[in-house]
């Protein structure tokens, strides 16, 4: 017996049915086939082509249905918005309904930015999002798995997520602040050492003058007490949050004392954290 | 003629271990241990997060305050030591030594450039026990064992060492468990490691009802008739049979001879209830199905959804550490001819449980639990000062690539496969198809029945005629708070009990406290008068402890 029938029968068998790419009675069922997809993909060509071939993590397919389109003079940011985009709500759909999974969504998202970072060539200029988000992982820390599952749940969800990487000093955070003007700012730290860089991040950024709604704070050290020790922050308890606590930036005007009030209904869901 | 002693010592992060041995015949005497190590904090980072602020020297004063504690337990004529041979981690052991470790509390170019430091040697040296402030024999020579690099310590050294698979033809896996497990693939003598970040869920705590290894703490569980029958640790340490228990509603089945109500769950007990919980189904991750969501092992004791979460993570980093050793070197994980297990977790955990949840590969053939290798390569040196050369050697010579696994984008792709198992309960098979759809190995299959070679009854194979000794550490911090209220908060946030209060008085055990990772004390204080920084302005005790010389 194998390791994989071994552990089979330990697996919620009624939960698994209901998935897709499982081959337990008749025929699979593709992700496409879910009428909720269904009715979110688009119907003509290519955008469908393009938003399937971003619903299956397909790059190299992405990559050349974007090329052909472009080449055969649709605008750039119809193929942004009316294919890799709807492709990437399918995707988020699915993770939503728990038939994804976070490696689905990190190879989707991989071809969605593929297939954007054509499209913006062609559009000569970076495209329009919902809004601009920047990340960093304080000074001092390599963890920045947490920060790469951000990132890519805010451009998954269409915002303009600025990447500075991992080990990020304080100026270059309040830089990018001063650049950017973000509506939103996330800081992740794995060690107790290097979390004390995001009140100190605060207090420069308040002594020179400048203010973000909100910073989503987080990562494997971190508690919610600590952040709510310090002005301007939020505890971000899970990395697919984060989006919506953009949302509520963005749409609701929330502040980061409303945020810290409102956590569980911002972002749907009953959060242990902020119970 | 008078017996010449030598003392072996292992300073782990949670705890110090202690043996005095006879110079002459090598018999040991008599063994000592502390079941906390003496500064704040529940991993190592926590440790040298509280060095920094308070200072290395005090650190390293409060650190020897232990040692010698522990040294005057061992019972002999301390004026009769004449070498003293230690082992640990690099931070341990540059805490011990009172080097530079601010090297080893942040990753990248920035912040050691900000703080203008540079990294020491860390090197094979001889120093006395004059400097170190040992109160013994202050001539007698203190042996500190090399690192193999900057980020493999002389733990690791250890471990590569005692297993002697250096020398030898094959590939083989060596783990020292810990709250950082360092691991490293050895293939052919040529050595790929890794330092696993498991956590401290596997030490037993960051789990709620989490305790590290202690008298009355869960340490192992099998399934019995009607339930599952508990093992628990006794006054020596030693296992012991424990009531047998429903899981899912917490009822006790049947009682043991000598019951005791366990007073918490250890590492190995939450690697056993993690193995049963999924060989049972009660664990359907990221859910747990009992009424009441927890497994219950005790009328107080039971691990919750999130203790669960917290496992699945600090074991799957072991599992994608191992599958990143193997896809970084090239081999796969079923050609690995021998597993060995180092350090206290690796020696008293049931292997089987440990392949169950991947622990150690699936596919380990041949187990050998090794126990502590620090404390053992320590005893060598003692018998043989000669080696400390020797090992200076052994780490110049060795050829190995170390690999950062937080930067390393093979760890990346496989860690968030564990992330999506245990929190959003992806199944085991698609697992596997991921590795597939990467282009890495799969998972093995189990192996049924594993070879298990476990020489000793102990993780300390022989204690010595006045047996072993558990410690007290004693040491305290203290500071006096204005505008205290006396309500009690902090005292009662505290969830080591490490804290008392009075008038505004704050009295910190320094081995219980969970120190700069918690800070539960200041954080939820009403008043805002709690200042943990405080704490570390000054205790007298150990800025003038330089001072008070030790006279023999």
């Amino acid at each position: 017996m194998s390791y994989n029938e071994e552990l089979e029968p330990k697996i919620d068998q009624d939960f698994v049915a209901v998935r897709y790419n499982v081959e337990l009675e008749g025929p699979a069922i593709t992700p496409e086939n879910d009428p909720d997809v269904q009715a979110i993909l688009p119907k003509d060509e290519p955008y469908r082509s393009i938003a399937r071939a971003v619903l299956r993590g397909d790059t190299e397919e992405s990559t050349i249905k974007v090329k052909e389109g472009l080449n055969s003079g649709i605008p750039p940011m119809d193929i942004i918005n009316n294919g890799l985009m709807k492709g990437m709500d399918a995707v988020n759909e699915l993770y939503t309904k728990g038939f994804y999974f976070l490696p689905d969504l990190m190879l989707s998202g991989d071809s969605m930015m593929e297939g954007l970072k054509e499209s913006e060539e062609a559009l000569g200029h970076k495209s329009e999002t919902k809004g601009t988000v920047v990340s960093f992982v304080a000074e001092g820390d390599p963890h920045d798995i947490g920060k790469n599952l951000v990132v890519m749940f805010l451009r998954a969800n269409g915002y303009n997520a600025i990447d500075l990487g991992r080990d990020v000093p304080n100026e270059d955070v309040v830089n990018a602040v001063r650049e950017y003007k973000p509506l939103f700012m996330t800081g992740t730290a794995l060690m107790t050492t290097t979390m004390t860089a995001f009140p100190k991040v605060v207090e420069e950024l308040e002594k020179n003058g400048l203010e973000v709604p909100a910073i989503g704070c987080g990562g494997g050290a971190v508690r919610k007490d600590f952040i709510e020790s310090f002005p301007m922050s939020v505890y971000g308890v899970k990395a697919y949050h984060t989006p919506k606590l953009a949302d509520s930036i963005l749409k609701d005007k929330k502040t980061w004392k409303e945020i810290r009030k409102k956590y569980s209904k911002i972002v749907g869901e009953f959060v242990p954290e902020y119970d | 003629m008078k017996t010449r002693y030598g003392i072996a010592l292992d300073i782990g992060t949670s705890g110090i271990r202690a043996q005095a041995l006879d110079i002459e015949n090598g018999k040991v005497i008599s063994t000592a241990i502390t079941l906390r190590h003496p500064l704040p904090g529940a991993n190592v980072v926590d440790h040298l997060h509280f060095a920094i602020k308070v200072g290395r020297d005090t650190a390293h004063n409060i650190l020897i305050d232990s040692v010698n504690k522990v040294i005057k337990s061992l019972n002999i004529d301390l004026k009769n030591v004449e070498r003293v041979a230690v082992c640990g981690n690099p931070i341990q052991l540059s805490l011990f030594h009172n080097i530079e470790i601010r090297d080893l509390a942040y990753w990248g170019p920035h912040a050691l450039e900000r703080l203008h430091v540079t990294p020491p040697s860390r090197n094979a040296i001889i120093v006395n026990a004059r400097e170190i402030w040992l109160k013994i024999n202050q001539e007698a020579e203190i042996y500190i064992p090399p690192a193999i690099k900057h980020e493999i310590g002389a733990d690791a050294l250890a471990m590569l060492f005692k297993s002697e698979v250096l020398e030898k033809k094959g590939i083989y896996l060596v783990s020292d468990f810990g709250t950082n497990a360092e691991i490293a693939l050895v293939i052919d003598g040529e050595v790929y490691s890794c330092s696993a970040a498991a956590g401290p869920a596997v030490e037993g705590q960051m789990i709620e009802k989490g305790r590290l290894a202690s008298p009355g703490t869960i340490c192992d569980l099998e399934i019995g008739d009607y339930g599952w029958k508990t093992r628990i640790l006794d006054e020596d340490l030693i296992a012991q049979e424990g009531d047998t228990v429903d899981p899912s509603g917490g009822k006790i089945i049947s009682s043991a001879e000598s019951s005791v109500n366990p007073i918490g769950i250890t590492g190995t007990g939450v690697i056993a209830a993690y193995s049963l919980g999924l060989d049972t189904g009660i664990i359907s991750l990221p859910k747990i199905k009992s009424p009441d969501n927890k497994i219950n092992l005790h009328k107080e004791i039971y691990l919750t959804e999130k203790d669960i979460e917290n496992i699945g993570k600090a074991l799957g980093a072991f599992r994608a550490a191992h599958l990143t050793l193997a896809e970084e070197s090239g081999v796969f994980l079923d050609e690995i001819d021998a597993t060995y297990m180092a350090g206290a977790s690796g020696f008293y955990v049931d292997p089987h449980k440990s392949l169950n949840v991947g622990q150690i590969p699936p596919s380990s053939r041949e187990i050998y639990q090794m126990g502590n290798t620090s404390l053992s390569m320590a005893k060598d040196i003692i018998l043989d000062p000669g080696l400390l050369e020797k090992l200076q050697e052994i780490a110049d010579g060795m050829r190995s690539k170390h690999i950062t696994l937080a930067t390393s984008p093979t760890f990346e792709k496989i860690y968030s496969l564990e992330l999506a198992m245990c929190e959003q309960g992806m199944p085991f098979w698609m697992y596997n198809d991921w590795l597939t759809k990467y282009g890495f190995q799969k998972i093995p299959p189990k192996v049924s029945n594993p070879v298990i070679h476990k020489i000793f009854e102990r993780d300390i194979p022989e204690l010595g005629e006045y047996g072993l000794k558990i410690t007290k550490i004693g040491s305290v911090l203290e500071a006096e708070f204005e505008g205290c209220t006396n309500c009690m908060t902090c005292a009662l946030n505290c969830p080591e009990n490490a804290l008392t209060i009075e008038n505004g008085l704050a009295t910190v055990r320094t081995d219980r406290c969970s120190g700069m990772g918690c800070l539960r004390c200041e954080l939820g204080c009403p008043q805002k008068a709690f200042k943990y920084e405080k704490l570390l302005t000054l205790k007298e005790k150990y800025e003038t402890s330089k001072k008070l010389k030790y006279a023999i």
